[in-house]
Order: C-alpha cells, then structure tokens, then sequence
C-alpha cells in the first residue's frame, strides 16, 4: 500500500522534510505542485546557500550549521538525453523542461541530485535560483561561486549576497568582472578571486571591504596602493621591498588605508627573496614587547 | 491531581472507534500531550474517548508508550540506525495501513518520539529514489483521477442534499401530521379546561 502522503497532517509532512536531505526535498518538490507546496508549507530553514554557477554545470551547495559547505542540488546539460526515461519536471515559477534525475554522491560523500537538461541556458538557472527561493527560508545572506567564463552568461538577480567567489583556470578580464559586480550586490562584502588576473584594479573592486586574490599579478600591486578596503589577502604576490615599504609607512602614519584591519602577503614563488633589513631600516620600530600587546591576533576572512 | 509518582499506577479506561474499551496505564498515557492537555490536570471520569481510532491501532500506539515508560528521557528524534531490536520490531511487524493509522493516531496524541521515528521511517523510504521512484511510493492522484474524485464528491454532495431535503420535506410533514394534532389537542383541552376552571370560579 502506498503511502498517502498528501493526507497526512502538516506537523506529520513536516516532520518528514526535517528527517530528509536538501536534496530529497526538492526532488520532492518536483513531484507536483501540491507536494511543492508542502514543501513551501513547511517552511524549511538553511543556513547558507552558494549558487555556482559555471558553463556546463549550475548548481546549489549549502552550508548547514557545523557542516562545510557542499552541493545538493546540481544542473548539467546532455543534449541527448539518453540511459534513462526523462521526466517532464516544473521548476520555479512556471518552466518545463524534461530531465533525467540521479542520485549521486560529492568529494564529502554528501548526497546530491544531478538533473540533466537538454539545454542548461539561462531559463533553467533563473528557474532554479527561484524553485530554492520559494523552497526554503534563508537565515543567512547567500554566496555565489563562478567561474570566469561565465561571468558574462545572463544570470538571474541573486539577492543579498555577501560573497562571490570566482574560479577558473583561464585569466580573468577585470572589465568582465566589474560588469558583472556592477548588478545588484549591494550587500557584497568579500570577494575571492582564484584564477590569474588581467588588468590593473578598478574602480568596482576597490569598493569591496575584504579581498583575496590567489593569483594577483599586477593587479595585486594596485590593489594594495589603493585599497579602501578592511581586510586583504594576497597569494602568489610579486612585490618589492620599496612597494612594503612604501604600504606599512603610510598605514603607520595614517596616510591612507583608515578601514585595513588585515593584510597577508604570500610571496609568488617566481619573485626575489626580499631582504628584511631594507625594510625594516626605512622605519620607525621598536622591539616587540608582549606587556603591550599579544603576540597574535586572530582573524577570519568573512 | 494525580501526582507523578502514583500517576503510573492509575489505569485509564480508552475508548475506540468501535467503541470498545480497554485500559493503559498513567505513565504511558502521559506520554502523549494531548492526553497531559486534556485529562492529566482534571481526571477522567469514564473512558477517555479516542474514537476516531480503531483498537488495534490504539493498542499498537500505547504498547509503544507503555514499552518506553521505562526508557530515559527522550532528547530530540533518534537515527533509526540506533533503533533499539524491540523498536525495529515493533515497526517491522506493522503492515502499511496499520503504520498509516499509528503516524496518524501519534500526531493526534501528540507523542513527539514515535511520531518522528515514524517520520524518520518515511524520510528513509524515499531515501535515495529519483522523483517519478517517489511519485510511485507517495502515491499522487493523477489528473484524471482528481477529476473523477472531484465529479464522485460532487455527486455524492447533490445526493446529500436531496437526502436533506428530502429529510426536511418529511419533517415537515410529520409536524404537520403527527405533531400539530397533539399540539392542538393539548392546547384545545387546555382552553377548555380554563374556561371550566374559570365558570367554576364565578359560581
């Protein structure tokens, strides 16, 4: 006998969207719209959402409370959609598509979904982005993580998004990414960029309160003469004695960076050694005295 | 009131829907908060009425209560891996129509333990199923058969309500019939025997 799932009370439908995973969730949520609704009904909390968004795959990891950050629910394309029946699917407010659904399973064992689409375009990302809008309630501003060529791709308007995270192999054309902040992200509050970088800093990325760049290039070098920003962190850095100098002089003399709070420079491995004393004889120091302050101080990159 | 302690002695007559009786013990009962709403603080005088359950399915209910009694205090839902061999049997002996009729007779009692591990069991049958797997296991009506419960309910609510009418029809009838003559004549005596009393008077 199967089971009458939509005769049970809420408190017993609810119950069971609590024992099940995120991903369990939407796929019943695809089932029909009335089990959609239950879905809506129950009125799930998540933690954190990261939309990814990358040219052959779009997907949604989530950050649960003291659990890292995984994907749950993932969209690929197969043009010719073979080795299973697909299944004519509603996403989000009103689009169809059809699909084949797997189960699957991530790096961290985590339990995923994979739906693939005949056509992974910008419908179904919209389409998605709003199906886990109308699903779950978020308690906490949402990350976006993208990789470099898709930063042109028409995109829906992610909202209060605190974190972007771009990824990518192939250099980042800074024009391409100034276009893309200069959407709807007034919440933006750290930016990570993991791919080499073209270009000096502009104006979009100087507005940004915390930065890291793991392969900065020559943009590292503007970014720091003229960031505003509180907290920097630069991997793979190509600098020079004169250029440190320069920096710690006018952020002990207050001359600029007012809001920096943070700053950690790894040097690239192709640059010189630099040479301690050439710095450190250019200013004014004094023996560290731990009566006057610790000896390390804490910081997390948010 | 009954105290904690001698709470566990008291038995409490249930009633079923076929409205048979048979009885539980306090310390079971009081795992249901409906039953610590309703009764705990007042008593009951009688059976206590869960009439929109069958016996069985009460019975099956409160042998869980009465097993747990004994058990440590219940701290959120437990995974059904750490189920203990008398929990995996006591579920597996059910058939589905009887698990049916257990979730549902716990939420209306409100035992938070066994309506999750039963919640928990559902979870895990649509564990690692793709949706039209899901579909076959939650059983949604399909377009047609929405349509032809839609025209049954529609028929079934016309035939009630010639059945009122009809009901009401015979009503009147037997008002007018049965009823009024007997209204009449005691008011018809009942005048008459006024205007007696009050001739008897006046000599």
């Amino acid at each position: 006998m199967p089971l009458p799932f939509l005769l049970f009370p809420y408190v017993v439908q609810k119950e069971i969207f609590k024992s099940m995973e995120y991903c369990e969730m939407f796929l019943m949520s695809l089932c029909s719209k009335r089990v959609k609704q239950c879905v809506i009904q129950a009125r799930l909390k998540i933690a954190k959402v990261w939309y990814g968004v990358y040219p052959d795959i779009k997907f949604i990891a989530i950050q649960d409370w003291g659990i890292p950050v995984d994907m749950h629910i993932a969209f690929d394309d197969q043009p010719a959609l073979s080795g299973m029946e697909p299944m004519e699917m509603k996403i989000g407010d009103d689009f169809k598509t059809r699909g084949i659904v797997k189960a699957k399973l991530t790096r961290l064992k985590q339990e995923y979904c994979l739906i693939s689409v005949p056509k992974l375009d910008a419908k179904v990302t919209k389409s998605l982005h709003e199906h886990v809008k109308q699903l779950f309630r978020y308690t906490a501003p949402c990350g976006i993580e993208i990789h470099t060529n898709s930063l042109t791709e028409e995109l829906p308007i992610y909202e209060n998004v605190s974190k972007i995270l771009v990824k990518g192999k192939s250099i980042l054309d800074l024009n391409d990414l100034d276009t893309f902040l200069s959407q709807y992200y007034p919440n933006l509050t750290t930016l990570l960029i993991c791919s080499p970088i073209n270009g000096e800093a502009t104006s979009k990325l100087l507005e940004i309160g915390n930065v890291h760049l793991s392969y900065p290039g020559q943009c590292g070098i503007t970014l720091l003469s003229k960031f505003n920003g509180k907290k920097i962190n630069l991997w793979g850095a190509v600098v020079t004695e004169k250029m440190l100098n320069e920096f710690i002089r006018k952020w002990m003399k207050s001359e600029g960076y007012q809001n920096l709070e943070f700053v950690n420079i790894e040097l690239s491995l192709e640059s010189d050694l630099l040479n301690r004393d050439l710095i450190t004889d250019q200013l004014e120091i004094e023996a560290f005295d731990e009566m006057k302050r610790p000896g390390r101080y804490q910081s997390e990159f948010r | 009131m009954t105290s904690p302690a001698s709470s566990s002695e008291v038995k409490y007559l249930i009633e079923s829907s076929e409205g048979n009786t048979f009885d539980v013990s306090g310390a079971a009962l009081r795992q249901s908060n409906t039953f610590n709403a309703m009764f705990l603080n007042i008593g009951a005088d009688g059976p206590i009425p869960f009439t929109d359950y069958n016996e069985a399915t009460l019975k099956k209910v409160f042998e869980y209560c009465e097993h747990s009694v004994n058990e440590e205090n219940y701290s959120g839902p437990k995974h059904q891996d750490d189920l203990s061999k008398w929990d995996l049997n006591f579920f597996n002996e059910m058939d589905q129509k009887m698990f049916i009729d257990v979730i549902n007779a716990s939420n209306f009692l409100d035992i938070e333990r066994l309506t999750s591990y039963c919640c928990e069991r559902i979870a895990r049958m649509l564990r690692g199923k793709n949706t039209q797997e899901m579909i076959k296991v939650i059983t949604l009506p399909t377009a047609e058969e929405l349509e032809a419960k839609q025209k049954v309910e529609e028929k079934k609510a016309a035939a009630a309500k010639k059945v009122a009418e009809k009901a009401a029809e015979t009503a009147e009838k037997t008002e007018t019939l049965e009823e009024l003559p007997v209204q009449q004549l005691v008011q018809t005596t009942r005048n008459k025997l006024t205007r007696k009393y009050l001739s008897f008077s006046n000599e």
